[in-house]
This record gives structure tokens, C-alpha cells and sequence, in this order.
């Protein structure tokens, strides 16, 4: 009779038990003590702080700003007053609903219910992301800086002729029906794009690929303003296109070191690959100008630098200097080629190349980054084909859940403003106001 | 056409009188980039029978050839299909100046 079992009859098993679970238990426990629980990091709050700031200055004022100058002098008011508008639209829908069924746990496709207007959210509790020592209402209103410039980026496409009041119902619309379910299958632990192995790190496909195919079929569906292809559209003030560039350029640095989601190394090297992909991107695009046009533009400069923040973002948290300088170059034509052949090439009025520029410059980066994603950066390998899938299933989802925003809006007030309205101007008629 | 300088001296000179003959404010930028603005004020300044007016309106009409058919915007195709750098460059021929640069795209 094997030697546990005659133990067991004759009642040793019995005072032997107690010994040997506590022998089980032990190494439990000490493996328990051995990863500390998690506790708020004042040093990591500090900077996700600042970085929330930063990105929220990215649409307050740097895209207000970085539009608003590209208008024409009849319209500036208005394009800037949407940027501002979409910030408090978004924030309220973020507070609503957004954020819960967003970032909160669920299923694959759309988060959980438990925050719904952020009740349940202590001032103690902490994010809930693994490794992340923060707490949960800095990460709240992190995300929430992030889902509104994605909004605001949208609104470049569909400059100059849509109606305030669709604005104000695209904004509430779109940031819950289509930015908050791609941002849970990408950022979530348990969306169906994380799960996969899909690599965003900042919001190449959350953020840029997203907007920029919504504003793609916003200025398919809303159709290209009076005058376009035949009169000179002259942008009123290219001094507060750079003023909005460079601010989005610092702002930046939040963005993309920020989703470190501490003040470590990561963040650093995610700073330090933004800086170098916008430079050289912006050196890239001008250096094609000069060679196209035969001189370089202020707009050109900026915007590509634009481009290759874009194609960077994805990328930051997981690719080397080398590789983001890289990025830049190929964001920098890439993005030179989407706002000029490719425009023409499609023929709808982008208006301020949301699609060239971000839609683009986002599929470029989401992709390199399943070449160049190193795991001796971001502790992962990238693979291109999970990475396709993640633009592909980004790009139909935004492209066609868009459309049915549109068509909504479009039964319940109205797309876009009359001829005599777009003729005069919607800072006047929308708003009564005017740049003197 | 004229040079800026030139065209902004009649453009100018023609806002002025506008608004002191027939009290009609015009956008001076709009007319530089817009033909077919410039044109109706040219049609309005001469309606206005003011001698001084009507000059200048034809000689701004002379320099900035507003009688001249508009150049079509497309260019002309040539047999081998061109190459990058040719279609980027011809996709918009006289684009450099801002009147010209700024028709179908900002970039």
C-alpha cells in the first residue's frame, strides 16, 4: 500500500496536514510580499499632470490655432470656436459615458458600465493599469485630452461649411460611437486589437487614422465648398498656423512620452524619438517642396513636422532613435505626397488635410511600427500583418460608423450651411462676430 | 499681368472710391485672388458713372487681364505617361504665387 495512503489510515495524515499546507502556503505568501501592492507615486502623478496639460494644449489653443490661421479672414472665428466647443462637448460625453466604456473593463469590443458619469471613481483609487501608479482621475483626464483633439483633428476636413449646431452633434456623436470603441480595442487590456498584439502606442490608430478617415468621408458626404478648384482659398494668417504648429509640436511630448504613464526612461526615450521623427519629417517635407516648387514654405515646414509626430505616436514607446528618424523621412514624404497627389487624386475637399496629413502620416506610422518596434525598447516585437489588421479594422470601423453619424445629423438639423451663408462667412452668420 | 505692387495701387485707389462714391466696402485681398469678384466690382465702379472710378477700373481690368479667357486648369496630357516629380510639378504649373497656389489645395 503506497506509503500516503497507510498515513491516512492510521491518522498521521491527519496531524501531518496543518505541516505540509503551510508548507504550500508559505512560498505563496512570500511570493505575495514579493511584489508590493500598488500605491500612488507622487513623482509619476506629477508628470501625468503636466503631460495632461500639455496635450489639452495641443487642441487649446495649438489645433484652434493651426486651423484657424489656414481659413480664409471670413471664417476664422468659426473654425477656432469649433475647436473650442468640441473640448467641452467631448468632455461632457467623456464624463457621461465615454470614459467607462472606454477604458473600463468589458469585452473585446466596448468597455464596462461602472463608471458611467465617473461614478465610482475615488479620490484614492488608483488607474487600474498594470504599472501605473497614478491616479485614476489623472488617467481619466488624460484620456479625455486624447479623445478630445481626436475631434478636433476631424473638424480640418469639414472647415469653412458645416453647420455649429452639426458640429456641436458630431462632436457628442462621433467621440462616443466611434472614438471610444476603437480606443478600448486598442488600449484596453481586453480589446480585441490589444489582445492581438496590435502596437499603438500613443494613438497612431486610436487618434490619427481614426480622425483623418472620418474627415476623409466628412468632406466626401458634406461635399467641397463653393469656389473650390477654381478660386484661390487664401489662408487669412500663416503666422497663427505656425504659432498652433509649434505648440502642438511641445504638446507633443505629452502625447507620446505621457503614455509612459510615468516619469521614467520610457517616457524619455518616447520624447526624445518625437522630437527626432518631427525634425526630420519637417526637413523632409521642406527639402521636396524645394525640390516640386522650387522654394520652401512656412506651411510646408510645419505641416511636415506635423506628419511626423503623426507617424511617430504609434511608434514612440517602442522603436529607437535611429528608427524614428526613419519615421520621420518616410512620414515626411509620405505626407507631402497624401496632401498634394493623393488629394487631387481623390478629389473631395479636405479641406485643411486632415486625411493627408494624420490619415496618412498614421497608417505610415502604425505600420513602420510592426517593422521597427524593438523589444529592447518597448519589451515587444512588432508584427506587420497584426499591425495591417489593426489599420484596416480602424479604417472601415471609422469610415463607415462616420457615415451613419453623418446621415443622422443630416435628418436631425443639417449638415451644411447655405450658399449665401458659406458666400458671406460663418463668423457673421453663425456667430455674429468678425476679425476686424 | 502686372506686378503686386502695381495691381495693389489700382485695388487700392478703387476701394477708396467705392466706398466714397457708391459707399460700397470691397475686399481688396478677395479681388487680387479672385477674378470673377474682381470683375463685378469693375462692373460696379463703372455703373457708378464717376470718371475717376471708371479709369481706374479700366486700367485694372487691363492689368489684371480680367478680359482674358481663364487658362484652363488641367494641363495638356503628352503621350508617355509622366513621372512623379513631372505629375507633382505640372499638377499645378504657375503655383508659386499665392493667387495661383491656393486653388484646390492648401499644400
Amino acid at each position: 500500500m503506497p506509503g500516503f495512503l497507510a498515513a491516512r489510515r492510521s491518522g498521521r495524515f491527519a496531524r501531518v496536514l496543518p505541516w505540509l499546507a503551510g508548507l504550500l502556503v508559505l512560498p505563496c505568501a512570500a511570493f505575495a510580499q514579493a511584489v508590493p501592492p500598488a500605491r500612488l507615486d507622487g513623482a509619476n502623478t506629477a508628470w501625468m499632470l503636466v503631460a495632461t496639460a500639455l496635450v489639452l494644449m495641443m487642441t487649446l489653443p495649438g489645433v484652434a490655432l493651426f486651423y484657424g490661421g489656414m481659413v480664409r479672414r471670413k471664417n476664422v472665428l468659426s473654425t477656432m470656436s469649433q475647436s473650442i466647443a468640441i473640448a467641452a462637448v467631448v468632455t461632457l460625453v467623456w464624463c457621461a459615458g465615454g470614459y467607462s466604456l472606454a477604458m473600463r473593463p468589458g469585452n473585446g469590443f466596448i468597455g464596462g458600465f461602472d463608471r458611467l458619469l465617473l461614478d465610482g471613481l475615488r479620490l484614492d483609487a488608483l488607474a487600474g493599469i498594470q504599472g501605473a501608479s497614478i491616479p485614476e482621475s489623472v488617467f481619466a483626464v488624460f484620456q479625455l485630452s486624447f479623445a478630445i483633439i481626436t475631434t478636433a483633428l476631424v473638424s480640418g476636413a469639414f472647415a469653412e461649411r458645416m453647420k455649429f449646431s452639426a458640429v456641436l452633434l458630431f462632436a457628442a456623436l462621433w467621440s462616443l460611437l466611434v472614438y471610444v470603441p476603437v480606443a478600448h480595442w486598442v488600449w484596453a487590456p481586453d480589446g480585441w486589437l490589444a489582445q492581438l498584439g496590435a502596437l499603438d502606442y500613443a494613438g497612431g490608430t486610436v487618434v490619427h487614422i481614426n480622425a483623418g478617415v472620418a474627415g476623409l468621408i466628412c468632406a466626401m458626404v458634406i461635399g467641397p465648398r463653393a469656389g473650390f478648384g477654381r478660386q484661390a482659398m487664401m489662408p487669412h494668417n500663416l503666422a497663427l498656423t505656425l504659432t498652433g504648429a509649434a505648440l502642438l509640436w511641445v504638446g507633443w511630448f505629452g502625447f507620446n512620452a505621457g503614455s509612459a504613464l510615468a516619469a521614467d526612461a520610457r517616457a524619455g526615450m518616447a520624447m526624445l524619438v518625437t522630437q527626432l521623427a518631427a525634425a526630420a519629417a519637417g526637413l523632409t517635407w521642406m527639402c521636396a517642396e524645394w525640390l516640386v516648387r522650387g522654394r520652401p514654405s512656412a506651411l510646408g515646414l510645419v505641416s511636415g513636422a506635423v506628419g511626423g509626430l503623426v507617424a511617430v505616436t504609434p511608434a514612440a514607446g517602442f522603436v529607437t532613435p535611429g528608427a524614428a528618424l526613419l519615421i520621420g523621412l518616410v512620414a515626411g514624404v509620405g505626407c507631402y505626397l497624401g496632401a498634394t497627389l493623393l488629394k487631387r487624386a481623390l478629389g473631395c475637399d479636405d479641406a485643411l488635410d486632415a486625411f493627408g496629413i494624420h490619415g496618412v502620416g498614421g497608417v505610415v506610422g502604425a505600420l513602420l511600427t510592426g517593422w521597427l518596434a524593438t523589444p529592447a525598447i518597448g519589451g515587444v516585437k512588432g508584427y506587420f500583418t497584426v499591425q495591417l489588421t489593426g489599420v484596416a479594422a480602424t479604417a472601415a470601423y471609422s469610415a463607415l460608423m462616420t457615415l451613419l453619424v453623418l446621415l443622422a445629423i443630416d435628418r436631425l438639423v443639417g449638415l451644411r450651411v447655405d450658399e449665401s451663408t458659406e458666400t458671406d462667412g460663418l463668423d457673421i452668420v453663425e456667430h455674429g462676430e468678425a476679425v476686424a | 499681368m502686372e506686378p503686386d505692387s502695381v495691381l495693389y495701387g489700382l485695388l487700392g485707389r478703387i476701394h477708396l472710391l467705392m466706398r466714397r462714391v457708391a459707399n460700397r466696402i470691397t475686399d481688396v485681398e478677395y479681388m487680387r485672388a479672385n477674378k470673377d469678384y474682381a470683375r463685378e466690382i469693375v462692373r460696379l465702379g463703372t455703373a457708378t458713372g464717376n470718371p475717376e472710378l471708371a479709369e481706374l477700373c479700366r486700367r485694372l481690368r487691363q492689368a489684371m487681364e480680367l478680359d482674358a479667357p481663364e487658362a484652363p486648369a488641367a494641363p495638356p496630357r503628352s503621350e508617355e505617361a509622366p513621372g512623379l516629380l513631372d505629375r507633382l510639378r505640372t499638377g499645378r504649373p504657375s503655383a508659386t504665387h499665392p493667387t495661383e497656389r491656393y486653388i484646390g489645395s492648401l499644400r
